[in-house]
């Protein structure tokens, strides 16, 4: 078990692409970190990096307090489980997990104690003898995992794992993963490009464009308080909805105008603004959750001046929730109501925001303008 | 809908069978004709494709003597050590050409496919002498170097089209697993590539035991005759002595261990062709 530090890293390619760019994050022992992105945002980079299967530009890796940047994979006590398994293909799901070992030269005896305690944490006792070709998926995947184990690693890397799954098995195997990490108590690297894997299984969350950190912190404060505009839509499903507005003061009252709607915004949120003088009368991006929007009429009467006419162009009815896909003055917005909501499409309906929960971000910089 | 009407008969069509009949005497008459005349009286002139009037099995038990046993021991040694030096040299450089990065890796891949173009004997006069100056005329060693190489740009470029279909994942995951280069290589590649394996080198022993070009230049001596070298000074003497059976013989026990071999091995090189077909 170990700590895990990295200062200033960058990593270039030839030909100067810059694929990460001065990363800075210091990793708990025992913590489960997910690094979340969008596709080429240099998560994936990093991740290999720490594994020593890319070369570090610039910067400095620490495993524990020892420097790692020249340290060859095998010594840096790791173990990687990738996205498409990496399973030996000719050798049975035992020699699969025992092969790396056998190169360390452990004693048969403790090879076969910790293959089967792991075969057991992961219930694929079963399939010892099989190759990974008479396996499934999932169990493919566990298999991975169980490689990862028998090395009894200080930090375990994970690239994308459960993307290779379908939609009910990554939910399942999740929550395996979490279970794990609880169980095994040991520091996990997660890599993945969803949103809903990072926010159930991380203990904290770091969120990349890029090849640079756009926000480090633990889920809920990454869904409660994005630092800018992209954390803001990355983070969250479906994603927060981004009006444009004119913040206008009237006597004591601030209002955050469209053309043709007026929404006053409450005195404590104005509180949070770290620099509130210098907005009014500028145009700001405000950002609204779905949730956060409500067309119950008890919410509609009680929130008279927080409340904006939208038209209705889709109604996805999910069962425990509906999506309603509107426009607000001219911007497409999406609403996650009650299910028993009478709203139809084509109807123009009276919907109430909850602006105890509204976002502002700077139009230019896309930071956000709000304290915690 | 009837579902009996919707079903078809499936049937081979009769004219197949007559072009499968003719491919097949195709194939086997030179066979034919080589055991027909071997087992001849050397006074048996008919026609070749009449069996012979008596059974001659000693046209065999002559040629089986002191000259024929070593010259089957020459083609073995250099069959046996240009597969191993092919495939070894052929598998690790394509290894290497395949997951390096590096720019010259990927020149050095065309320069390969390039070198499988040049036919080896053109370069005949060029290679006689060089091997006269690593003194390696009459060598069983100079063919088997020479053979290697001549069939080292093919086995490599057939190596590298199934190294490109192992994801560099089997690589990275040995490597974190504590495996070096070669050890992943050896336990991790090697065994993925088991079909292409036994397919080229099925292909290369046959391609050394018929070689007949090298040898007939760099191996002089009699001592160092190869079964082809053999078979052919048999012929030559059947010209001018007239026993054309024996020199059948010859020919047919001088080819029966690669046939032998090719009836065990045929089944791994239909799969190794399926297989680089389906990767």
């Amino acid at each position: 078990m170990a700590s895990v530090t990295m200062k200033n890293i960058y990593k270039v390619y030839d030909g100067g692409v810059t694929a990460v760019s001065d990363f800075n994050l210091d990793i708990e022992d025992k913590e489960f970190i997910v690094l979340v992105g969008p596709s080429g945002c240099g998560k994936s980079t990093t991740l290999r990096m720490v594994a020593g299967l890319e070369e570090i530009t610039e910067g400095e890796l620490y495993i524990g307090d020892k420097l790692m940047n020249d340290v060859a994979p095998k010594d840096r006590d790791i173990a990687m489980v990738f996205q498409n398994y990496a399973l030996y293909p000719h050798m049975t799901v035992y020699d699969n997990m025992a092969f790396g070992l056998k190169l360390r030269k452990t004693p048969k005896a403790e090879i076969d104690r910790r293959v089967k305690e792991a075969a057991k944490i992961l219930d694929i006792e079963h399939l010892l003898n099989r190759k990974p070709k008479a396996l499934s998926g999932g169990q493919r995947q566990r298999v991975a995992l169980g490689r990862a184990i028998v090395r009894e690693p200080k930090v375990f890397l994970m690239d994308e794992p459960l993307s290779n799954l379908d939609a009910k098995l990554r939910v399942q195997m999740r929550t395996e993963i979490t279970k794990l990490h609880n169980r095994l108590q040991t520091t996990f690297i997660y890599v993945t490009h969803d949103q809903t894997e990072a926010m159930t299984m991380g203990s904290r969350i770091v969120v990349m464009k890029d090849g640079f950190i756009q926000q480090v912190d633990s889920p809920q404060e990454l869904y409660d308080h994005p630092v800018n505009l992209f954390v803001a839509g990355f983070i969250g499903s479906p994603q927060m909805n981004f009006i444009p507005v004119k913040l206008v003061k009237e006597g004591d009252d601030v209002f955050a105008m469209t053309q043709n709607e007026k929404i006053k915004i409450p005195e404590g949120k104005v509180r949070k603004f770290k620099d509130f003088g210098a907005y009014v009368g500028q145009e700001v991006i405000m950002g609204i959750r779905p949730e956060d929007f409500h067309d119950e009429e008890i919410f509609i009467q009680n929130a008279q001046d927080s409340t904006v006419k939208a038209y209705i162009d889709v109604v996805e009815l999910l069962g425990s929730e509906t999506f309603l896909y509107m426009n607000i003055d001219g911007v497409n917005c999406i609403a996650k109501v009650d299910p028993r909501s009478t709203a139809r499409a084509g109807d123009t309906i009276k919907i109430a925001l909850d602006t105890n929960r509204l976002h502002f971000f700077d139009k230019e910089t896309e930071e956000t303008l709000l304290t915690r | 809908m009837d579902i009996k009407k919707k079903k078809k008969k499936i049937t081979t069509p009769i004219w197949r069978y007559f072009i499968f009949i003719a491919l097949i005497i195709v194939y086997i008459l030179p066979m034919y004709v080589l055991i027909n005349m071997s087992l001849r009286e050397v006074t048996d002139i008919r026609s070749r494709l009449y069996p012979p009037i008596e059974i001659k099995w000693d046209n065999y038990s002559e040629v089986l003597n002191k000259s024929f046993f070593n010259s089957l021991k020459n083609s073995a040694f250099i069959m046996v050590w240009t597969v191993i030096v092919e495939i070894l040299f052929g598998s690790m450089a394509a290894y290497g050409l395949v997951r390096s990065k590096s720019k010259v890796a990927e020149r050095f891949a065309s320069i390969n496919l390039g070198i499988m173009m040049i036919p080896g004997l053109a370069l005949l006069v060029g290679t006689y002498s060089l091997m006269v100056r690593v003194n390696l005329v009459n060598s069983l060693w100079g063919i088997i170097f020479l053979s290697a190489a001549g069939g080292l740009p093919a086995t490599t470029f057939m190596y590298m089209n199934y190294i490109k279909s192992i994801p560099i994942a089997l690589d990275e995951a040995a490597v974190i697993d504590g495996a070096s280069v070669f050890r992943t290589y050896i336990s991790i590649i090697m065994p993925q590539l088991k079909a292409v394996t036994v397919t080229r080198m099925i292909m290369t022993a046959i391609g050394s035991w018929n070689n007949y070009l090298m040898p007939v230049f760099l191996l002089q001596k009699k001592s160092k005759h190869t079964i082809i070298l053999l078979i052919k000074s048999a012929f030559d003497s059947a010209g001018s002595v007239g026993n054309l059976p024996q020199a059948a013989a010859t020919c047919a026990l001088g080819l029966l261990p690669i046939i032998i071999l090719y009836i065990f091995a045929q089944r791994y090189i239909i799969e190794g062709q399926i297989d680089s077909a389906v990767k």
